[in-house]
Protein backbone atom coordinates (compact mmCIF):
# COMPACT_ATOMS: atom_id res chain seq x y z
CA UNK A 1 0.00 0.00 0.00
CA UNK A 2 0.94 3.62 -0.66
CA UNK A 3 2.54 5.87 2.13
CA UNK A 4 0.51 9.30 2.97
CA UNK A 5 3.06 11.23 1.17
CA UNK A 6 3.18 9.14 -2.11
CA UNK A 7 -0.72 9.00 -1.71
CA UNK A 8 -0.77 13.17 -1.17
CA UNK A 9 1.65 13.48 -4.41
CA UNK A 10 -0.71 11.61 -6.63
CA UNK A 11 -3.53 14.16 -5.21
CA UNK A 12 -1.61 17.01 -6.06
CA UNK A 13 -0.78 15.61 -9.09
CA UNK A 14 -4.64 14.67 -10.20
CA UNK A 15 -4.50 18.98 -9.43
CA UNK A 16 -1.75 19.42 -11.60
CA UNK A 17 -3.65 18.08 -14.48
CA UNK A 18 -6.73 20.22 -13.86
CA UNK A 19 -4.67 23.14 -13.63
CA UNK A 20 -3.09 22.33 -17.35
CA UNK A 21 -6.70 21.30 -18.60
CA UNK A 22 -8.52 24.39 -17.41
CA UNK A 23 -5.08 26.23 -19.52
CA UNK A 24 -6.11 24.80 -22.59
CA UNK A 25 -2.99 23.20 -22.75
CA UNK A 26 -1.95 19.67 -24.13
CA UNK A 27 0.38 17.58 -21.66
CA UNK A 28 2.22 14.26 -22.33
CA UNK A 29 1.94 12.68 -18.78
CA UNK A 30 3.72 9.44 -17.10
CA UNK A 31 1.38 8.44 -14.12
CA UNK A 32 3.76 6.44 -12.52
CA UNK A 33 6.50 8.55 -12.68
CA UNK A 34 4.07 11.24 -11.29
CA UNK A 35 5.55 13.56 -14.15
CA UNK A 36 4.53 15.17 -17.16
CA UNK A 37 5.43 17.45 -20.19
CA UNK A 38 4.27 20.27 -21.85
CA UNK A 39 4.81 22.94 -24.42
CA UNK A 40 3.84 26.55 -24.98
CA UNK A 41 5.01 29.45 -27.52
CA UNK A 42 6.37 32.13 -25.44
CA UNK A 43 6.10 35.70 -26.80
CA UNK A 44 9.64 35.41 -28.09
CA UNK A 45 9.99 32.90 -29.90
CA UNK A 46 7.77 30.61 -32.54
CA UNK A 47 9.12 27.46 -31.22
CA UNK A 48 7.03 26.50 -28.13
CA UNK A 49 9.14 25.84 -25.01
CA UNK A 50 9.30 22.25 -23.34
CA UNK A 51 8.16 22.36 -19.74
CA UNK A 52 8.76 19.42 -16.88
CA UNK A 53 6.17 19.51 -14.08
CA UNK A 54 7.08 16.52 -11.52
CA UNK A 55 5.70 16.11 -8.27
CA UNK A 56 8.50 15.31 -5.76
CA UNK A 57 6.58 13.02 -3.11
CA UNK A 58 10.07 13.06 -1.40
CA UNK A 59 10.35 16.59 -0.55
CA UNK A 60 6.69 17.20 -0.82
CA UNK A 61 6.78 19.90 -4.06
CA UNK A 62 5.52 20.54 -6.79
CA UNK A 63 8.53 21.09 -9.20
CA UNK A 64 8.87 22.79 -12.62
CA UNK A 65 11.60 23.73 -15.34
CA UNK A 66 12.03 23.95 -18.60
CA UNK A 67 13.94 22.75 -21.29
CA UNK A 68 17.04 24.97 -22.25
CA UNK A 69 15.19 28.62 -23.45
CA UNK A 70 18.82 29.97 -25.07
CA UNK A 71 22.59 29.16 -24.74
CA UNK A 72 24.87 31.88 -23.88
CA UNK A 73 28.11 31.32 -26.01
CA UNK A 74 31.84 30.71 -24.00
CA UNK A 75 32.66 34.12 -24.16
CA UNK A 76 29.45 35.53 -22.80
CA UNK A 77 28.71 33.95 -19.90
CA UNK A 78 30.05 36.07 -17.68
CA UNK A 79 27.52 38.25 -18.63
CA UNK A 80 24.91 36.39 -18.76
CA UNK A 81 25.67 34.95 -15.02
CA UNK A 82 25.32 38.76 -13.86
CA UNK A 83 22.17 38.63 -16.22
CA UNK A 84 20.71 36.07 -14.41
CA UNK A 85 21.48 37.46 -10.92
CA UNK A 86 19.48 40.73 -12.23
CA UNK A 87 16.76 38.61 -13.20
CA UNK A 88 15.97 36.45 -9.89
CA UNK A 89 16.32 39.70 -8.09
CA UNK A 90 13.22 40.89 -9.53
CA UNK A 91 11.21 38.01 -10.06
CA UNK A 92 8.41 36.96 -6.90
CA UNK A 93 8.50 33.30 -7.28
CA UNK A 94 10.88 31.23 -9.70
CA UNK A 95 14.37 31.48 -11.12
CA UNK A 96 16.19 30.99 -14.33
CA UNK A 97 19.50 29.12 -14.14
CA UNK A 98 22.46 28.85 -15.98
CA UNK A 99 24.38 25.64 -16.79
CA UNK A 100 28.43 26.94 -16.89
CA UNK A 101 29.47 24.02 -19.03
CA UNK A 102 27.32 24.37 -22.35
CA UNK A 103 25.95 27.92 -21.00
CA UNK A 104 22.52 26.61 -20.93
CA UNK A 105 19.77 29.51 -19.79
CA UNK A 106 16.45 27.31 -17.79
CA UNK A 107 13.77 28.77 -15.48
CA UNK A 108 12.88 26.52 -12.24
CA UNK A 109 9.57 27.29 -9.77
CA UNK A 110 8.10 25.18 -6.94
CA UNK A 111 5.23 24.89 -5.02
CA UNK A 112 5.35 23.41 -1.64
CA UNK A 113 2.55 20.82 0.02
CA UNK A 114 2.59 18.70 3.32
CA UNK A 115 0.14 15.74 3.84
CA UNK A 116 -2.40 18.63 5.14
CA UNK A 117 -2.21 20.93 2.80
CA UNK A 118 -5.10 22.12 0.75
CA UNK A 119 -3.88 22.76 -2.66
CA UNK A 120 -6.18 24.06 -4.92
CA UNK A 121 -6.57 24.34 -9.07
CA UNK A 122 -5.37 28.21 -9.02
CA UNK A 123 -2.06 27.54 -6.96
CA UNK A 124 -1.19 25.22 -9.85
CA UNK A 125 -2.15 27.62 -12.65
CA UNK A 126 -0.18 30.39 -10.59
CA UNK A 127 2.96 28.10 -10.68
CA UNK A 128 2.35 27.75 -14.70
CA UNK A 129 1.31 31.07 -15.75
CA UNK A 130 4.12 32.86 -13.93
CA UNK A 131 6.77 30.91 -15.42
CA UNK A 132 4.98 31.90 -18.98
CA UNK A 133 5.15 35.79 -17.27
CA UNK A 134 8.91 34.99 -16.20
CA UNK A 135 9.93 33.72 -19.74
CA UNK A 136 8.15 36.25 -21.88
CA UNK A 137 9.25 38.77 -19.43
CA UNK A 138 13.01 38.03 -19.70
CA UNK A 139 13.93 35.96 -22.71
CA UNK A 140 14.25 38.68 -25.33
CA UNK A 141 17.02 40.37 -22.64
CA UNK A 142 18.70 37.22 -22.43
CA UNK A 143 18.80 36.67 -26.05
CA UNK A 144 20.61 40.49 -26.35
CA UNK A 145 22.98 39.60 -23.32
CA UNK A 146 24.00 36.51 -25.69
CA UNK A 147 25.11 38.30 -28.82
CA UNK A 148 26.62 40.75 -26.84
CA UNK A 149 24.31 43.41 -27.48
CA UNK A 150 23.75 43.90 -23.91
CA UNK A 151 26.08 43.69 -20.85
CA UNK A 152 25.15 42.41 -17.36
CA UNK A 153 24.78 46.58 -16.16
CA UNK A 154 22.30 46.58 -19.38
CA UNK A 155 20.38 44.04 -18.11
CA UNK A 156 20.11 45.10 -14.24
CA UNK A 157 18.98 48.32 -15.54
CA UNK A 158 16.55 46.93 -17.81
CA UNK A 159 14.81 44.73 -15.11
CA UNK A 160 14.40 48.17 -13.14
CA UNK A 161 11.30 48.56 -15.21
CA UNK A 162 10.05 45.49 -14.25
CA UNK A 163 10.18 46.14 -10.42
CA UNK B 1 -6.40 45.77 -2.58
CA UNK B 2 -9.52 43.90 -2.03
CA UNK B 3 -10.97 42.23 1.11
CA UNK B 4 -10.64 38.81 0.14
CA UNK B 5 -6.85 39.21 -0.99
CA UNK B 6 -6.52 40.80 2.95
CA UNK B 7 -8.15 38.23 4.12
CA UNK B 8 -6.00 35.58 2.58
CA UNK B 9 -2.70 36.56 2.92
CA UNK B 10 -3.77 37.77 7.17
CA UNK B 11 -4.73 33.65 7.38
CA UNK B 12 -1.21 32.73 6.09
CA UNK B 13 0.56 35.63 7.98
CA UNK B 14 -0.99 33.84 10.76
CA UNK B 15 0.42 30.44 9.76
CA UNK B 16 3.72 31.77 9.37
CA UNK B 17 3.79 33.22 12.84
CA UNK B 18 2.10 30.13 14.24
CA UNK B 19 4.63 27.76 12.85
CA UNK B 20 7.55 29.76 14.33
CA UNK B 21 6.02 30.54 17.95
CA UNK B 22 5.44 26.72 17.92
CA UNK B 23 9.13 26.33 17.75
CA UNK B 24 9.85 28.95 20.57
CA UNK B 25 11.25 31.14 17.74
CA UNK B 26 11.27 34.92 18.46
CA UNK B 27 10.54 37.67 15.80
CA UNK B 28 9.90 41.20 14.79
CA UNK B 29 6.48 41.50 13.27
CA UNK B 30 5.44 44.07 10.59
CA UNK B 31 1.40 43.31 10.56
CA UNK B 32 1.03 45.95 7.81
CA UNK B 33 2.73 44.83 5.49
CA UNK B 34 3.03 40.73 6.35
CA UNK B 35 6.12 40.98 6.85
CA UNK B 36 8.53 39.76 9.75
CA UNK B 37 12.08 38.75 10.62
CA UNK B 38 14.23 37.45 12.75
CA UNK B 39 18.18 36.62 13.71
CA UNK B 40 19.07 33.04 12.97
CA UNK B 41 23.06 31.32 13.71
CA UNK B 42 24.40 29.41 11.15
CA UNK B 43 27.80 27.10 11.60
CA UNK B 44 29.81 30.11 11.14
CA UNK B 45 27.75 33.28 10.39
CA UNK B 46 24.16 34.90 11.76
CA UNK B 47 21.84 35.35 9.22
CA UNK B 48 19.15 37.88 8.78
CA UNK B 49 15.32 36.00 8.11
CA UNK B 50 12.50 38.11 6.46
CA UNK B 51 9.60 36.53 5.59
CA UNK B 52 7.19 38.44 3.28
CA UNK B 53 3.54 37.66 1.78
CA UNK B 54 2.61 39.45 -1.41
CA UNK B 55 -1.09 40.06 -1.11
CA UNK B 56 -1.30 40.62 -5.10
CA UNK B 57 -0.12 37.60 -6.39
CA UNK B 58 -0.57 35.11 -3.06
CA UNK B 59 3.02 34.40 -3.01
CA UNK B 60 5.25 33.79 0.34
CA UNK B 61 8.34 34.45 -0.26
CA UNK B 62 11.69 33.95 2.32
CA UNK B 63 14.45 35.78 1.82
CA UNK B 64 17.96 34.62 4.31
CA UNK B 65 20.40 37.75 3.83
CA UNK B 66 23.84 36.91 3.75
CA UNK B 67 26.06 38.94 6.51
CA UNK B 68 28.93 40.08 4.46
CA UNK B 69 29.25 42.99 1.61
CA UNK B 70 29.24 41.22 -1.49
CA UNK B 71 31.19 44.68 -3.41
CA UNK B 72 29.94 45.25 -6.67
CA UNK B 73 33.38 44.91 -8.36
CA UNK B 74 33.26 41.35 -7.77
CA UNK B 75 29.25 40.93 -9.52
CA UNK B 76 30.89 38.86 -12.05
CA UNK B 77 32.75 36.51 -10.00
CA UNK B 78 30.18 36.25 -7.67
CA UNK B 79 27.75 35.29 -10.59
CA UNK B 80 29.62 32.51 -12.00
CA UNK B 81 29.84 31.19 -8.26
CA UNK B 82 25.72 31.60 -7.50
CA UNK B 83 25.09 29.72 -11.18
CA UNK B 84 27.12 26.97 -10.21
CA UNK B 85 25.73 26.61 -6.51
CA UNK B 86 22.15 26.91 -7.87
CA UNK B 87 22.48 24.20 -10.59
CA UNK B 88 22.53 22.41 -7.13
CA UNK B 89 19.47 23.71 -5.24
CA UNK B 90 16.11 21.73 -5.15
CA UNK B 91 14.02 24.93 -4.14
CA UNK B 92 14.97 28.63 -4.48
CA UNK B 93 17.99 30.50 -5.55
CA UNK B 94 20.57 32.84 -4.33
CA UNK B 95 20.62 36.26 -5.80
CA UNK B 96 22.82 39.16 -6.24
CA UNK B 97 21.04 42.72 -5.41
CA UNK B 98 23.78 44.83 -6.66
CA UNK B 99 21.99 48.00 -5.20
CA UNK B 100 22.41 47.08 -1.76
CA UNK B 101 25.86 44.60 -2.22
CA UNK B 102 23.94 41.62 -0.68
CA UNK B 103 24.03 38.06 -1.77
CA UNK B 104 20.23 37.18 -0.58
CA UNK B 105 18.57 33.29 -0.27
CA UNK B 106 14.95 33.15 -1.52
CA UNK B 107 12.75 30.21 -1.40
CA UNK B 108 8.62 31.45 -2.63
CA UNK B 109 5.33 29.11 -2.60
CA UNK B 110 1.48 30.54 -3.99
CA UNK B 111 -1.04 29.97 -1.68
CA UNK B 112 -3.45 31.18 -4.06
CA UNK B 113 -7.02 29.96 -3.38
CA UNK B 114 -5.20 27.02 -1.06
CA UNK B 115 -5.13 26.64 2.66
CA UNK B 116 -1.28 26.10 3.08
CA UNK B 117 0.15 25.04 6.98
CA UNK B 118 2.53 25.77 9.64
CA UNK B 119 4.71 22.77 8.17
CA UNK B 120 4.73 24.05 4.97
CA UNK B 121 6.34 27.42 6.48
CA UNK B 122 8.03 25.64 8.61
CA UNK B 123 9.68 23.67 5.98
CA UNK B 124 10.16 26.38 3.73
CA UNK B 125 12.20 28.73 6.30
CA UNK B 126 14.22 25.95 7.58
CA UNK B 127 15.21 24.87 4.18
CA UNK B 128 16.32 28.53 3.02
CA UNK B 129 18.03 28.56 6.22
CA UNK B 130 19.63 25.54 5.71
CA UNK B 131 20.96 26.16 2.36
CA UNK B 132 22.03 29.96 2.22
CA UNK B 133 24.02 28.56 5.73
CA UNK B 134 25.41 25.60 3.72
CA UNK B 135 26.65 27.89 1.05
CA UNK B 136 27.87 30.75 3.05
CA UNK B 137 31.17 29.81 3.12
CA UNK B 138 31.85 29.75 -0.48
CA UNK B 139 29.92 32.99 -1.43
CA UNK B 140 32.36 34.57 1.41
CA UNK B 141 35.26 33.76 0.32
CA UNK B 142 34.20 34.30 -3.26
CA UNK B 143 33.76 38.13 -2.24
CA UNK B 144 37.77 37.69 -0.27
CA UNK B 145 39.19 35.95 -3.78
CA UNK B 146 41.47 38.09 -5.85
CA UNK B 147 40.07 35.70 -8.79
CA UNK B 148 38.92 37.54 -11.77
CA UNK B 149 35.77 36.21 -12.99
CA UNK B 150 37.46 34.59 -16.08
CA UNK B 151 39.47 32.43 -13.82
CA UNK B 152 36.43 31.34 -11.56
CA UNK B 153 34.88 30.55 -14.35
CA UNK B 154 37.78 28.61 -16.59
CA UNK B 155 38.11 26.82 -12.59
CA UNK B 156 34.80 26.00 -12.56
CA UNK B 157 34.14 25.07 -16.13
CA UNK B 158 37.89 22.85 -16.02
Amino acid sequence: MEDLGMRKARSVYRILTEALDKNGWKYKADDDRITLAYGVKTENDDEPVTFTVRVDAEHQIVLLKTQPLLSFPAERLVEGAKAVCAANNVLVDGNFDLKLKGGALTYRQALVFRETTLLSVEALRFLLNYSIFAINTMLDKFALVSEGKLDGAGFCEACKSIE
Amino acid sequence: MDKNAKRAAQREFDSVCAALTERGWDYDKDKENYSLGFLSDGKEMRFSITVKINPELKVVSVYVILPFLAPKDKEGQLAVALALINDEVVHGNFEYDGAAERVIFRASTSYLDSSLDKDVYFYLIAAAFSTADSAAATIKAMCDSAASPEQVLAAVTR
